[in-house]
């Protein structure tokens, strides 16, 4: 798999709740037949989780 | 938001409470000066429990909490008496904590272990990708089973890690909402804020670090705290679940004296403090600006705050000087020493008690708590004593 982007779409660093970028992931998943929305939304909200996890340890 | 049955007893005890404790954040004058207790590993000695058992046994860490809530006339409660699940710690192999019954005494407090954990020549790296910095370099190096990514054992820290949290976090929502249903009692907060200074200095560079920091490299210590005030902002209100009512709870560590002098306080340590709270405010979150220690010498630059914006908490500020500068236009919380807790009697304890109420409370906008969070030198006859005192002298 090619090596995560640690930048958004724009260039500007990662904001904040995201590991992996919507738009990096929506490149590797290729054509989506569906609603690409429904999907956005459940990735971002796992992301969101993922990125709560990492900064739980440097915040506690 | 806790779910509490409409038109019930339960409903209307919690919906009272909660008018207290919010109309006193509002700097309004309530029915009743309420009460707030941090209550740390004193409620292990309540409820009967050592503190191995509050450490690793959720549910006695729970019931500790339920035993104080249903028998302590309070007003809302801060959860749980133990900060973490020391079970969490030992599935991924944290190195910076030593707990009771594991290779400390089972009534000893823990034990936290100051080190570098973010190495001087890493802020670039920190700066550049935080969240990356994070999983590739700093989880690595403070949790040992996880020292070698890609291994059996640092795959299995990583499940273990992240479904502890998902448990531990879901129990906590879990228990909130019992107490509100079952009790009547809201809860004390919603979400973990911090300073970035704090950040840093906390559980990143650690105390000798970034005091170094400040002389060998403060131009980092600018980019970074810059960097993380988008990012604590946002960790506040995610640990909240996107909850305003409640205030975030933001424990406030090196801007006390006398870590810093006025100057680097100023320079280092506020602004991005103050951006992070602004930021909080503009989205309608509350922070209860819990100031560990002394910061007389700032109570000028909090004031700069929006209005209501935080609860000023009292630990060892002067809070003659904290009433004279913040009252009326944010609340206070706090004024009862936890030495006065420890060593001193129940009547010394009404007495002082009495005296707050009286000099500080009788305006409103005043909650009434211990200093600090109260550990097992608390008396709990002494805990019993300040909730009757503020009961019988606190009635507006």
């Amino acid at each position: 798999m090619d090596e995560v982007t640690t930048e958004s779409a724009s260039g500007a660093p990662l904001p904040p709740g995201v590991c992996i970028p919507w738009e990096q992931k929506l490149q590797e998943l290729g054509a989506v037949v569906g609603d690409p929305e429904i999907i956005r939304r459940e990735w971002e909200q796992l992301d969101a989780a993922a990125y709560i996890y990492l900064w739980w340890w440097v915040h506690r | 938001m806790e779910d509490v049955a409409v038109g019930t007893p339960t409903e209307q005890l919690y919906q009272e409470r909660l008018t207290r404790y919010v109309t006193a954040m509002d700097v309004g004058k309530p029915d009743k000066v309420p009460i707030r207790l941090n209550l740390g590993e004193v409620a292990a000695t309540y409820a009967g429990f050592t503190l191995e058992e509050i450490y690793y046994d959720r549910e006695k860490n729970t019931a500790a909490a339920t035993k104080v809530l249903t028998e302590l006339d309070l007003d809302v409660t801060p959860g749980a008496p133990s900060l973490w699940w020391a079970s969490l710690h030992d599935a991924v192999g944290a190195r910076y904590l030593r707990w009771a019954g594991r290779e400390l005494d089972m009534n000893t407090q823990f034990q936290f272990v100051e080190g570098e954990y973010m190495l001087a020549d890493e802020y670039d790296a920190f700066i550049a990708d935080p969240t990356r910095w994070i999983l590739e370099t700093y989880l690595p190096r403070i949790h040992v089973d996880f020292a070698e990514p890609g291994s059996y054992r640092a795959n299995l820290a990583l499940v273990k890690g992240a479904w502890g949290l998902h448990s531990l976090l879901e129990g906590m929502g879990q228990d909130a909402a019992r107490w509100a249903t079952d009790y009547g009692m809201p809860s004390a907060f919603s979400g973990l804020g911090k300073a970035p200074f704090d950040t840093l200095g906390d559980t990143l560079r650690g105390m000798k670090g970034i005091l170094l920091d400040l002389h060998r490299r403060p131009e980092k210590i600018l980019a970074a705290t810059d960097m993380l005030v988008p990012h604590n902002v946002y960790y506040a209100l995610a640990s909240a679940a996107g909850d305003t009512l409640l205030p975030d709870l933001m424990p406030l560590h090196r801007g006390s004296l006398p870590f810093l002098n006025p100057k680097q306080w100023d320079t280092y340590y506020w602004p991005s403090l103050k951006r992070v709270l602004e930021g909080l405010w503009a989205q309608g979150k509350r922070t209860i600006f819990y100031a560990e220690g002394n910061w007389t010498p700032y109570l000028d630059k909090i004031a700069e705050l929006p209005d209501r914006s935080i609860v000023f908490h009292v630990d060892q500020t002067d809070i003659a000087e904290a009433k004279r500068i913040l009252g009326g236009r944010f609340c206070l919380s706090g004024g009862v020493p936890n030495t006065l807790l420890a060593y001193g009697t129940p009547g010394d304890v009404a007495d002082h008690c009495k005296r707050l109420i009286e000099e500080y409370a009788a305006d409103g906008g005043f909650i009434v708590d211990s200093c600090s969070v109260m550990q097992t030198d608390v008396q709990v006859a002494n805990v019993v004593a300040l909730v009757e005192a503020v009961r019988a002298h606190g009635v507006y």
